[in-house]
């Protein structure tokens, strides 16, 4: 066995290692960016010599791969036993707690101004001014989306969720460039972070309605280009 | 019996590194099939996505009786005719013929980006360098790539050893990923943000 990592990748492909050699491989291809190109354009030459390839820069793994993930996370935290509040309290307490809140609530509104609060009020006017696709982000997310489109002097064109923490927006500069945005709403792990990068800008944010630059860099756009994305968020 | 056997295993174990090893090998492959059902090509990438994630929840239900590509390709195109009948469901068209209806005229509205035309030229610039490649090499990777043979059949009937046949075929590729190379796919993916 004097092959190459290269070759046994080659092989790797055409199904002809051994299970103990594909478990080295996967490991290699995730930990080795060299291996991990490597693989992808494996793949690509072969879906090109067949006539299956759609378009050379597409790689939808890292938004499965997201998805997978932030699965997995809430699942294991479902499956986590359920702190109740009941077990530190009694029942009947809690229950004339609940009823003295209320009672408050209902005499303190003239003195809050709570008629006027309408939750849907805000939403509805920027559902009418933009084209949503589909499983619109949460309240807390959308209020997000909207200052990055007043950051971008609303010419955001259009978003999609990607995952349940992730969306991509698509923008009209002036000049008619356009620009792509991964918006991340928590913290991811730093190598998925990188891996999006490849194909765009990242742009994290704090839980809540601040949005903070971590990375404005990519390999694929111009540092002039990146300064001028990086200044349109900073005007405001 | 699926070749990818070992790496469905590791997926079953809960490798998820397996899975996305499993999801860059044949993400062209999906997207492509459901691109050619559907025509439209944001539409063929939501459902292959889907048709990765769906497949990965189920994983403990594929027994490796058929190939790995073939079973996800079957929950994908199912995938696609459940987006189709929401639609048709969402436009209120109780006709008996809707699915087929919508699959015509998402047919004729193909989207057709800008990088199709670049992957076009792509295959035929890859297909020009395999003709050009040594006559020992493009026979055995046509055999492999083609026929689907596997090194040991392919060794029968090129009457050579196996690990002749492993290097060709591994020299081959090098040689076509040079070709590759030369397209670098950053460009193709700077040129959207050009």
């Amino acid at each position: 066995m004097n092959e190459t990592l290269e070759e046994r990748l080659s092989m790797l492909m055409d199904g002809e290692v051994t299970p103990f050699e594909t478990k080295r491989l996967v490991d290699e291809i995730d930990c080795n960016p060299h291996m991990k190109a490597l693989w992808l354009r494996m793949n690509k030459q072969r879906a090109a010599l067949k006539g299956e390839l759609i378009d050379p820069a597409l790689d939808i793994s890292s938004s499965v791969m997201i998805h997978l993930n932030s699965t997995s996370q809430t699942s294991s935290l479902l499956n986590t036993k359920p702190w109740h509040i009941s077990h530190f309290f009694p029942t009947h307490y809690l229950k004339a707690c609940c009823y003295l809140l209320g009672f408050f609530l209902v005499l303190s509104s003239p003195l809050l101004n709570l008629n006027n609060f309408s939750p849907s009020d805000s939403f509805s006017k920027t559902n009418s001014s933009k084209t949503f696709n589909k499983n619109l982000p949460s309240p807390g997310n959308e209020a997000l989306l909207v200052d990055l489109g007043s950051n971008f002097n609303g010419n955001l064109k259009n978003y999609r969720m990607v995952s349940e923490n992730a969306l991509e927006a698509n923008y009209q500069l002036a000049g008619n460039e356009a620009v792509k945005i991964k918006v991340f709403f928590n913290d991811v792990p730093q190598r998925e972070k990188l891996n999006l990068l490849e194909s765009g800008i990242t742009l994290h944010t704090k839980a809540g309605n601040e949005p903070i630059v971590l990375n404005v860099s990519s390999d694929q756009i111009s540092n002039s280009k990146l300064i001028k994305i990086s200044n349109t968020f900073f005007k405001k | 019996m699926d070749k990818e056997i070992a790496l469905i295993e590791l997926v079953k174990k809960g490798d998820k590194k397996a899975y996305n090893t499993l999801v860059l090998k044949y993400q062209d492959r999906l997207v492509f099939s459901v691109y050619k059902f559907l025509k439209d090509f944001e539409l063929a990438q939501d459902i292959a996505q889907e048709a990765f994630i769906k497949a990965y929840k189920n994983i403990e239900k594929f027994r490796g009786d058929s190939q790995f590509y073939t079973w996800i390709y079957r929950i994908a195109i199912n995938t696609a005719k459940n987006v189709i009948s929401t639609k048709a469901r969402a436009s209120e068209v109780y006709d008996n013929d809707t699915t087929d209806q919508l699959l015509s005229e998402s047919a004729t509205t193909s989207e057709n980006p800008e990088n199709i035309l670049q992957a076009e030229q792509l295959r035929s610039e890859i297909n020009k360098a395999l003709q050009n490649l040594p006559e020992d090499i493009r026979v055995t990777l046509s055999l492999r790539e083609f026929d689907g043979l596997s090194y040991e059949e392919i060794a029968k009937v090129l009457s050579c050893p196996i690990g002749t046949v492993r290097s060709r075929i591994h020299k081959g590729r090098e040689m076509l990923d040079q070709t590759f190379s030369k397209y670098n796919l950053s460009n193709f993916e700077a040129r959207k943000y050009e």
